[in-house]
């Protein structure tokens, strides 16, 4: 169990770092484009739309590590109305319908790559379409993932309070 | 089946992405699409061309915010209105007003400025049930001024030139600040025994000097989106390389090391948004193909004939959705929804943006369940209802305005045609 955790810690490290890493090319893009257009009058083709790649990934990734820290925009009136007892059930069943929802998005945005990969050929940036799309059955994979072991954690929270 | 499975999601307070997806998702199905098309859709977000406003002008917001920039600013405006009656409480809405632009409303402003402008407030008689009102009222107060997140967004959804909306903001947002001013001018000269620094051109000076950087932003990026000279995402990027030199390497504030951190949480709040706006991409497709708006304009128009009543309507249920759903919620799920209505009632899509902008900014401080009220309860350590009670005068103000931009569209619109 231990070294289990660590392996997740270290999972997150790297998530952590590449999120960061995303964010700061795409800050060094946009800047670099910005000089390079206007001082040396050098035009990058593929600039923009890999900046607009740069922010899908990121903004991703950054919905993934949301997940974990649970920082989702949610809608919390109803739970306030709640009684106390029937909250964190209440969340638990929000928890596992994410997580059911999102792996079944996960599993369509498979189909949806298989498409591409048929269908499509390359992108602006010279990489095929379909690998820029990658990112959505990842994404996906990964929150439906965290809200199973959320939704797992609060009913387990639960029966373990009600056997005291 | 799929109302009633929603409704219950909303209850228990599940991620609002997960409700949108769920409800396009549903909507696809019934329609017998293939469900791919939730990705074509929400792979359309690649395409937009302000995306990157978002995370860079994200990411300048958090650095301001990080920084002493807050500290440099009320210093200035101490000096530069400390001999006017009401002067500290005027400069409290322009700084809050100039912060939200940069961090959106995600009472940023409330948390970041209450610590500091609250105990300035009484220490210079103004009661607490004004200071409190001023404070919480302010906390949404500046979201139609450039670079602010939610114009942004409001601009992707409703698929309408950025910057156009960013001029459209200006006036009806200074409007707003003038109207809040004036009653702090007006509750300043009544308290006796108001001590009013004489104002001191060294001081002055000394404060501007060491503000000037933080200063120069806002007219840059501003004369720079206006003047042509580049574009939003061009304006976000500059923005956050300034911010960045400007606090990171000039002032020394934020160490070098705290970046990824700031970047971090940067990204977390932008991917809570992202995802949302990936999201209401396909359910925007699925509105629109289901022929919702359509529908709802035909049980609207058999009921309300004129503009006039419509946009009352329109106000009253916007401040409702605005006081219990999240700014960024509501943006991506009622916009979809409205605009097509709003234009059968000759409501230029801008006109619409900025209502719509105003009531949400309003509807954050409007009782029993606006997030401003919550946040300034937790800051301030008060009773949500003492709150309510301290924000009434300034939302009666607040509302006063709103009807006015709401019926004089040429406040918003001046600028943008002309």
């Amino acid at each position: 169990m231990p070294e289990n955790r660590t392996r997740i810690a270290w999972y997150h490290q790297l998530e952590d770092s590449v999120l960061v890493l995303l964010t700061f090319s795409l800050v060094l893009l946009s800047v670099s484009q910005i000089i390079l257009r206007n001082i040396f009058e050098i035009t990058l083709l593929w600039a923009d739309p890999l900046i607009r790649h740069l922010v899908l990934w990121s903004g991703l990734l950054g919905a993934a590590v949301a997940t974990r820290r649970q920082r989702h925009l949610r809608i919390d009136v109803g739970l306030k109305i709640l009684p106390p007892l029937l909250r964190p059930w209440a969340e638990g069943f929000g928890s596992s319908f994410a997580c059911v929802l999102c792996a079944g998005l996960c599993w369509i945005s498979i189909y949806f790559i298989h498409d591409e990969m048929m269908f499509s050929g390359n992108s602006d940036i010279g990489v095929p379409v379909w690998i820029l799309q990658v990112i959505f059955p990842i994404t996906f994979l990964l929150i439906s993932f965290r809200f199973g072991a959320l939704a797992l954690k609060t009913f387990k929270a639960q029966l373990t309070d009600s056997k005291h | 089946m799929t109302s009633v499975l929603s409704i219950l999601l909303i209850v228990t307070g599940t991620p609002l992405f997960v409700i949108i997806s769920f409800l396009a998702i549903s909507g696809f199905f019934s329609g017998s699409l293939d469900l791919t098309v939730f990705f074509i859709e929400m792979y359309r977000l690649a395409d937009t061309p302000a995306l990157s406003a978002i995370p860079l002008f994200a990411f300048a917001g958090f650095l301001l915010a990080r920084s002493n920039a807050a500290d440099r600013l009320v210093n200035l405006s101490e000096a530069l209105l400390g001999w006017l009656p009401g002067g500290l409480a005027i400069m409290a809405i322009c700084i809050c007003a100039l912060l939200t632009a940069f961090t959106g409303a995600s009472g940023m402003t409330i948390v970041a400025m209450g610590g500091l402008l609250y105990p300035a407030l009484r220490k210079k008689q103004y009661t607490e049930r004004f200071s409190l009102g001023l404070l919480t009222t302010s906390g949404s107060l500046g979201l139609l001024f450039p670079p602010s997140l939610p114009l942004i967004l409001y601009a992707i959804v409703a698929q309408i030139p950025v910057d156009e909306l960013f001029i459209a903001g200006i006036f009806p947002g200074l409007i707003l600040v003038f109207a809040l001013s004036m009653y702090s001018y007006i509750v300043g000269s009544r308290i006796k025994t108001h001590e009013r620094t004489p104002f001191s051109l060294q001081i002055a000076a000394r404060a501007i000097r060491e503000s000037v950087w933080e200063l120069l932003l806002p007219p840059v990026v501003i004369a720079g989106i206006y003047g042509g000279y580049i574009a939003v995402s061009e304006a976000a990027a500059l923005s956050a390389l300034y911010v960045f030199v400007i606090e990171v390497l000039l002032h020394r504030e934020i160490s070098i090391r705290s970046l990824p951190k700031v970047v971090h949480d940067t990204m977390i709040l932008v991917g809570s948004i992202m995802i949302v706006l990936a999201a209401a991409m396909a359910y925007t497709n699925y509105v629109v193909d289901a022929e919702i708006p359509m529908r709802l304009l035909d049980f609207i128009k058999e009921h309300i004939t004129s503009r006039f009543v419509f946009l009352i309507l329109l106000n009253v249920f916007l401040l409702a959705v605005g006081c219990m759903v999240d700014m960024f919620a509501a943006l991506v799920v009622v916009v979809p929804l409205v605009l097509p209505i709003a234009s059968a009632y000759e409501i230029h899509p801008i006109h619409l943006g900025i209502i719509f902008l105003t009531n949400l900014e309003i509807g954050y401080s409007t009782p029993p369940v606006g997030l401003n009220l919550f946040i300034a309860s937790a800051r301030f350590e008060r009773s949500v209802v003492q709150l309510y009670l301290s924000s009434i005068p300034f939302l009666a103000i607040l509302l006063l305005v709103l009807l006015v931009i709401t019926y004089v569209p040429a406040i918003s619109l001046f600028f943008v045609r002309g």
